[in-house]
């Protein structure tokens, strides 16, 4: 007969993914997402549900067709099952800290890619978006930063965790990955997890497992939502009137010649003044954007074979004209058992995906430039294609033209990969195991790029400045790990468990770009160099790296109740000096289930308490390749005017490096897992600290000495910190309503302990300071502006070096000598949050549920380039001069003595210490989302024949509930969207800008996201 | 039975994958980088020759380019701040310092390394592979380029560090050399350089490339300048026999004055007989980096604004002729200024270039000092503007309208009470006389003048006579993009001068006047002139013995080279700078001081010295 019933937990929640198999046979069906299961079934027999998470229950059937079965959930899951480095563990079994997300948790939040669902979800787990355009990523830290570096993608690399996706090594871009296609991800934190990888381990380890088969009924499940999402906000700049006054003010206060300005206003500007016109080009620009998501999957199989098949599509459309990210993926797992000795399976993930990006992320800062005086349209209807005609800035084409030239404009990358792993598993004897792991991943990315002329993006008048370029790059790896497992249990107390590794990886990557000038239409685009009239140029980069490496690992339990791990791994690197490529990571971990002792029999309100704490090394050896051999600087020269006078040119720019070696990092951390009141209250708190040393330091050579920088392993870090995370059953009540939360807090505290050498406390032409943190800013401290008063009193006389003015930014003369020069630098603050944390709220009642994400960093600066302006590329290279719109801003006036902005002043591009009004409090609480499902009843499916269907309603990024930076209308969102453009501290021409963090750029705005969605299956 | 064999199969399978994976273990971890060129190269012809051209290649990343050539001519007498100057503590000594100086200083020793580098590997190579004639001959080259840095780094920042032999692992020690030091080692590299060098430019170093009388040139312009700083006769004196031995050898050379100053500056003979060293540009994408933004593809069009490498010189002296020219601009009664009003008779084109109004002459009029009243351009340097043609070779003062405006008697501020048409190519559409019009800007006198004028009373740091010496029309339609014009650094009237300037130092008097008569006289000559006004000319133009003086030269040489990356260490070396500053610029006299005759060490270097000694900054900073 057919049965059919639903599983749910004590709290009520439907219990997904839980096999339901009829006693003693091998039939087996899974629940579906609602806990729903159906199952061919004798009406005598007994049914046995068994899950991750839950105690197993064995239901007497007695001739129901319908049975609905509450389990209960395991104390604090402890039989799970997670997935550790090199195999898996029961939970219970876990001597390190790691973190399991399960699928449920992840789906809460509709995002890309899976590093944008984790976000504020997960204890020491910090995670910055990046941007808002198509297809963009994020920073992700595993307890904070280690490493001593300036540039962004040196701390990514060296500070960013492995990504490991079913036991492969996974690089590249995470947007590859779907994220309807993951299960579930494990953040191994601490060192005696993650030393087990190594030199790659440092940074923190997620572990993504994705889905495969199950034995059982083949079921078929399509997820899909569909969304709108438009800007948070725009950037509040000047209208016209503000405008122009702003621009008189900028002659007014001119310090070099007062009262002139070679940017008034032009006669088209007072006539658009006259007319009252104020051209809002934010609004004319941004538009909403569309996100669908489409994921259909069938998976089933037998007891000897199991497979999994799965598609999806994803588009997201930005709010710039014409952006958007498209991806198609297929995915296939089989798994099978050849005999009870020998079992194989594969994996294959594929993606391609469409990036299409005119304009780039940049859009925004010169919608804020442009003049608001001017028409976006001629009187005769058509677009003014040259808005600021007549001022300086004359050869900036509309914007508009992003909207109605889209054809002239490209900006596309489409990305292929394949990522794949193969296994084979031998049951050599009884408890011994040999398994090959073997991943092969390739990804191809070309990008193809136009700008015909008059466009946004190209300025230049005749179609014979038309630009195009292709690029292609090619990325392939290889991994091959051969593991052999030996499983023991002496006595029935003593269990054993050796894991043995050999591995050996292999990255290559290889790229070329070509340009071509004078592609004679626009429709040719970039298909046809050979038809431009410009020469085609080209450049190519070649980069390959290998690892070669052992592992060992034993763990011992004793009697449930004490754990030991105890690992040790060698690597071998190819980027490091002959002679120093390989490196020892040991690691051990203790745990102690207290629970299982007798003592705490009595102790009924404790469910469980484990005590854990480890100790181990792991690495980074993300020197890119080459380092260690020097290099010189190619360019090409012409002596004279004929072709016998050109030469390829060379200078010696990076000295040898024959020392270069690892990186490493130790560290402690001592964890507590507890379950109370029946589990309704369950935790970790986990405290650690760690050491780096050894740090692959760029460090910047005295110019006499003919080399800019080079890497060397010097410096010491160190850091600390605290997580804890709870999770509570608030409310059960008997008419089925439930209310949980889940909460995490956690911070970080990082400081560098050693610079190049002991006695070196500070290196400041970089910013670092030894007991400071990481990346700190130092400059001058502003204190005010110099007021009109401050001149009568003398007091802006007695500052000789540079003279001051009243309406000029006031700095703090720390040493009194009147003068302000480099010495009156100091540290004024830095990026690491005081701390972070998240809050999820989760309620049901009948068939509906209602998640809400909350999460906060507090207590860190912002950088905010476009406040500020150095004259060059960074920054915004006009701030105050009234040369261009800019960010609305309190700037002082003599009838306005404000003390937040200088006045601005046409005689220069750079204010005297305007490095200072960029750095701003980036404290925020933000909602993440709100997440509200309707799981329809049981009748109604039964009419429909689908097994389960969920509906719901989303809000990503509904609202910010606290941020200081928004409050003061300097920007839609603090949280960040492009890296660097900060200027460099006024007084350090060094590259000291910390450009390693997250600032908030004049990029797209943050976005807010509204979807309805659809879990269906049957 | 099946299953076993297909077990024992796999199992084969697998150690097999072992085994081939293991072979291959020691490879994996070896590097062969297959896209870029290491140091080793260096020990090959071509990487001696690449050596070479790669200083080159950065000389011309500073000569040319903005913030370098602001450094050269920017807080002299002869400059002044346009309404657009970037780097304002240049102009002005206000808040000059150690941060915001100093763009050449990593780049000279990066080629100071490359070149031991190059001397090294270089001379190692066998007399196979690189015949002993060429090899010399690169040696010389390098020499050269070394003396070339050096005398750079000694004018500039005084003592400095002195490296000759190639430095190939990093160290984080550096200390300064005293100057007296590093003159003796420019002496040597140049006397050494000289024997080895072709009298005119040999493949493969064309064009205008480090000659024997380059080096000669440089040779003669380190005596007189260690003459100067030491106070030494023996320098002057040798400065002055190196000097002449050039001109009298000058047919040898192929070296000589253009009749007219003028053709001096004209694009056909940039590489001509009165050059003596350049750095090179060219349209070519590659070898002449013409548009080298990153982002940008290099070639015509790019509208480039900044970067490295590009000539953007006939740009700086430009003021913003499109933008605040319009035709009924009038003199406003309060404030006496020039008020912008109606429509420009001008759009940016390649003959009048990019407007960047950086840098300005000297033409304000003096509130006080001793030459009150006086302004430098016009009462000074160019007092003399009817005999010497040099005025009117360096400067632009009309515009010819490029845009047809119609301007009616109606329109707002037209003072002239008629309506007319602008012809495009024929009407003058601004005109900056050296001298006051009545009726301007609108009337010339009482005549109704159909552009506006603007006399050197309406001048300002946006209105200003611009610098011709340098456009460069061949820009076409891409009139946005950097010239391709070479960056002339050494002139062959420079030759006269240091003589002129060595002789006066020695004592002698006559030989500095014939020396400067020669480019005087020089400088009377107009192809527009008959013959009897040019003979007419030069006699006014002829001094004698007794008009020498210090401040003449001086004159003299802003009249020659105005804007040609010398002011600045002209000054230096005749130890006028402070003087010659106070008294005449308004913008930088109140802030100089004596310490300023030597730039700031950039802080980086004394931040980035963190091992031995720190590094010293010079005094005053």
């Amino acid at each position: 007969m057919r049965i059919k019933g639903r599983i749910t937990s004590e709290a009520g929640q439907p219990v997904a993914s839980a096999t339901v198999a009829l006693k003693g046979t091998s039939i087996a069906a899974t629940t579906d997402a609602g806990g729903n299961f159906e199952i061919s079934a004798p009406s005598d027999g007994t049914l046995v549900i068994s899950s991750v998470g839950i105690t197993s229950k064995e239901v007497n059937i007695n001739g129901r067709n319908r049975i609905d079965i509450s389990v209960a959930t395991t104390a604090n899951d402890l039989e799970q099952v997670i997935v550790i480095g090199y195999g898996t563990q029961k939970k219970r079994d876990v001597t390190g800290s790691v973190v399991s997300v399960n699928e449920k948790t992840l789906k809460e939040v509709p995002a890309p890619n899976v590093i944008a669902q984790l976000k504020g979800r997960t204890p020491g787990v910090s995670i910055i978006s990046n941007g808002a355009t198509p297809g963009s990523g994020g920073q992700i830290r595993i307890r904070g930063n280690r490493t001593i570096t300036n540039t962004q993608s040196s701390a990514d690399a060296l500070d960013g965790p492995l990504l490991v996706v079913d036991g492969i090594p996974y690089g590249g871009s995470i947007n590859d990955l779907s994220p309807d296609d993951i299960t579930g991800l494990e953040v191994l934190k601490d060192a005696s997890a993650t030393a087990i990888y190594g030199s790659r381990g440092a940074g923190g380890v997620l572990l993504i497992t994705t889905r495969r088969g199950k034995a059982g009924k083949a079921v078929i499940s399509y997820d899909g939502y569909h969304g709108i999402s438009h800007i948070m906000k725009e950037y509040n700049v000047m209208n016209g009137q503000e405008y122009a006054q702003f621009k008189q003010d900028a002659a007014t206060y001119n310090r070099t010649s007062p009262g002139t300005s070679a940017y008034l206003l032009t006669q088209a500007e007072k006539d658009a003044l006259a007319a009252g016109v104020s051209t809002d080009w934010q609004k004319l620009i941004y538009q909403n954007g569309f996100t669908t998501s489409h994921q259909l999957s069938v998976s089933g199989g037998t007891e000897a074979t199991q497979f999994g098949l799965g598609a999806g599509y994803y588009n997201e459309t930005g709010i710039i004209p014409h952006q958007k990210y498209e991806r198609y993926s297929v995915r296939a797992t089989i798994d099978h058992k050849i005999n009870s000795r020998l079992k194989i399976g594969l994996n294959t993930i594929n993606t391609l995906s469409y990036i299409n990006t005119p304009g780039g992320s940049g859009v925004p800062f010169s919608l804020v430039r442009l003049t608001p005086l001017a028409s976006p349209y001629l009187p005769d209807g058509t677009l003014n294609l040259t808005p600021a005609i007549g001022s300086l800035d004359a050869s900036i084409i509309s914007p508009l033209t992003l909207k109605t030239k889209a054809s002239s404009i490209l900006a596309r990358t489409r990305r292929l990969r394949t990522f794949n792993s193969v296994y084979a598993e031998v049951q050599i004897a009884k408890g011994l195991r040999y398994r090959l792991n073997v991943g092969l991943d390739y990804r191809q990315e070309a990008a193809n790029n136009y700008n015909g002329p008059l466009t946004f993006t190209n300025t230049a008048t005749t179609q014979a400045s038309s630009n195009a370029s292709v690029s292609n790059t090619e990325a392939w790896s290889y991994n091959i790990q051969n593991l052999l497992y030996y499983d023991k249990t002496i006595a029935e107390k003593h269990k054993i468990n050796l894991t043995g590794l050999f591995e050996v990886n292999k990255d290559h990557n290889q790229a070329s770009t070509f340009n071509v000038t004078g592609v004679p239409a626009d429709y040719i685009n970039s298909s046809n160099f050979s038809l431009a009239q410009g020469q085609t140029t080209g450049s190519g980069t070649f980069t390959e790296s290998g690892l070669l490496s052992y592992m060992g690992r034993a763990n011992y339990t004793y009697n449930n109740r004490y754990l030991l791990t105890a690992t040790v791994r060698v690597d071998g690197s190819s980027t490091l000096a002959p002679g120093y490529q390989y490196f020892t990571y040991p690691a051990f971990g203790l745990g102690w289930n207290v629970t299982e002792e007798e003592f705490m029999q009595n102790y009924h309100f404790i469910n469980n308490l484990k005590l854990r704490g480890g100790w181990g090394i792991s690495g980074n050896r993300n020197v890119a390749p080459y380092q260690t051999l020097g290099l010189l600087t190619a360019a090409a020269y012409n002596f004279g005017l004929t072709s016998g006078g050109q030469q390829l040119a060379y200078t010696v720019t990076q000295v040898s490096n024959p020392f270069l070696s690892w990186q490493s990092t130790s560290q402690y951390d001592i964890g507590l897992d507890f379950a109370v009141l029946d589990n309704r209250i369950t935790g970790s708190v986990d405290v650690y600290q760690q050491k780096t040393k050894d740090i692959l330091l760029p460090v910047n050579l005295p110019q006499s000495n003919g080399a800019n920088s080079t890497v060397q392993n010097l410096g010491k870090t160190k850091g600390s910190g605290l997580e804890i995370s709870l999770s509570s059953v608030n409310v059960r009540a008997t008419n089925g309503f439930t209310w949980s939360t889940d909460v995490n807090f956690f911070f970080n505290r990082e400081q560098i302990t050693e610079l190049t050498t002991p006695s070196e406390k500070a290196n400041k032409s970089n910013g670092w300071f030894v007991g400071e943190p990481l990346s700190v800013i130092y400059d001058y401290k502003k204190v005010g502006i110099w007021q009109t008063e401050d001149s009568v009193k003398g007091l802006t006389a007695g500052q000789t070096s540079p003279k001051a003015y009243p309406g000029q930014i006031r700095v703090e003369d720390l040493n009194g000598d009147g003068k302000i020069d480099a010495n009156d630098r100091q540290i004024l603050g830095n990026f690491q949050p005081k701390w972070e944390g998240g809050l999820t709220n989760r309620f049901a009642y009948k068939g509906f549920d209602l998640s809400i994400v909350i999460y906060a960093r507090m207590g860190m600066k912002v950088l905010v380039p476009y406040l500020t302006a150095d004259g060059g590329a960074s920054g915004f290279p006009f701030f105050n001069q009234g040369r261009l719109n800019q960010v609305k801003v309190n700037y002082w006036t003599r009838s306005n003595p404000t003390n937040d902005f200088p006045a601005p002043d046409a005689g220069t591009d750079r204010l005297n210490f305007g490095s200072t009004l960029g750095y701003r409090d980036g404290s925020f609480i933000k909602c993440r989302s709100i997440n509200l499902g309707y799981e329809l009843p049981a009748g109604v499916l039964k009419r429909l024949k689908v097994n389960s269907l969920r509906i719901y309603l989303n809000a990503t990024n509904p609202f910010i509930i606290y941020s200081p930076f928004v409050r003061d209308g300097f920007g839609p969102d603090p949280e960040g969207n492009g890296y660097g453009g900060a200027v460099n501290p006024t007084g350090a021409s060094d590259a000291s800008a910390p450009t390693r963090q997250v600032s908030v750029s004049l990029n797209n705005p943050a976005i807010r996201q509204y979807t309805i969605g659809a879990n269906l299956k049957f | 039975m099946r299953y076993m064999n297909l077990y024992k199969k796999t199992g084969c399978l697998l150690l097999a994958a072992v085994i081939l994976v293991c072979n291959s273990c020691k490879k994996v971890l070896e590097e062969h980088p297959e896209s870029s060129i290491l140091p080793s190269f260096l020990a090959t012809p071509a990487g001696v020759l690449g050596g070479i051209a790669g200083v080159y290649n950065d000389i011309r990343s500073q000569w040319g380019t903005e913030g370098f050539s602001a450094e050269m001519v920017a807080g002299t007498d002869e400059h002044l701040s346009g309404a657009s100057a970037s780097g304002i503590q240049l102009y002005t000594y206000n808040g000059l310092n150690s941060s915001n100086f100093g763009s050449a200083w990593g780049t000279a020793f990066q080629d100071i390394n490359t070149i031991n580098g190059v001397l090294e590997y270089g001379q190692a190579i066998d007399s196979l592979t690189l015949a002993p004639a060429t090899k010399r001959v690169y040696m010389a080259q390098a020499k050269f380029l070394r003396a070339f840095w050096y005398f750079y780094l000694v004018q500039t920042w005084g003592d400095v560090p002195l490296h000759t032999s190639f430095i190939s692992v990093a160290t984080k020690s550096a200390s300064r050399t005293p100057a007296a030091q590093v003159y003796d080692q420019i002496i040597k590299d140049l006397n050494e350089a000289i024997v080895d060098l072709p009298n005119t430019p040999t493949s493969p170093f064309l064009g205008k490339a480090a000659t024997k009388p380059t080096a000669l040139y440089l040779l003669a312009k380190v005596y007189l300048t260690r003459g100067w700083l030491n106070n030494t006769t023996a320098d002057f004196t040798q400065a002055y026999n190196i000097a002449s031995s050039i001109i009298t050898n000058k047919a040898t050379y192929g070296l000589d004055l253009w009749q007219d100053y003028g053709d001096a500056f004209n694009p056909a003979n940039d590489y001509g007989k009165e050059t003596m060293f350049v750095s090179d540009h060219s349209i070519d994408p590659k070898y002449g980096l013409y548009n080298n933004v990153s982002g940008v593809t290099p070639g015509p069009g790019g509208g480039a604004s900044g970067g490295a490498a590009q000539n953007l010189t006939p740009w700086f002296y430009i003021w913003n002729y499109p933008s605040n020219s319009g035709i009924n601009s009038y003199k406003d009664k309060t404030t006496g200024a020039l008020k912008n009003m109606g429509a420009s008779d001008m759009i940016r084109d390649a003959a009048n270039g990019r407007p960047y109004t950086r840098t300005r002459p000297n033409t304000d009029v003096l509130k006080s000092g001793p030459h009150t009243g006086k302004r430098y351009l016009l009462d000074e340097a160019f007092a003399d503007r009817t005999n010497d043609s040099r005025y009117s070779n360096t400067f632009q003062t009309v515009w010819i309208s490029n845009t047809a405006v119609t301007n009616s008697a109606t329109a707002d501020s037209n003072k002239r009470g008629i309506s007319y048409s602008m012809t495009v190519g024929v009407d003058t559409a601004i005109w900056l006389p050296d001298f006051e019009v009545p009726g301007a800007p609108q009337f010339n006198g009482t005549t109704p003048f159909k552009g506006i004028i603007i006399p050197p009373s309406l001048w300002t740091n946006s209105y200003f006579p611009a610098v011709k010496k340098f456009m460069d029309p061949s820009r076409g339609a891409n009139f946005n993009d950097p010239s391709t014009r070479p960056v002339v650094i050494y002139r062959f009237s420079d030759v006269y001068m240091i003589a002129a300037e060595a002789a006066f130092k020695a004592g002698d008097l006559t030989n500095a006047a014939a020396m400067l008569n020669v480019v005087r006289q020089r400088a009377a000559y107009r192809k527009t002139n008959t013959p009897a006004q040019n003979a007419a000319a030069v006699a006014a133009m002829t001094i004698t013995p007794s008009d020498v003086t210090l401040d003449f030269i001086l004159d003299e040489r802003t009249r020659e080279f105005f804007g040609e990356w010398q002011r600045w260490h002209d000054l230096v070396r005749t130890k006028s700078l402070v003087r010659r500053v106070k008294e005449w610029n308004p913008e930088a006299g109140p802030n100089i001081q004596d310490f300023h005759t030597l730039r700031p060490i950039p802080q980086t270097e004394i931040d980035r010295v963190t091992e031995g000694p720190a590094f010293t900054q010079n005094n005053g900073y």
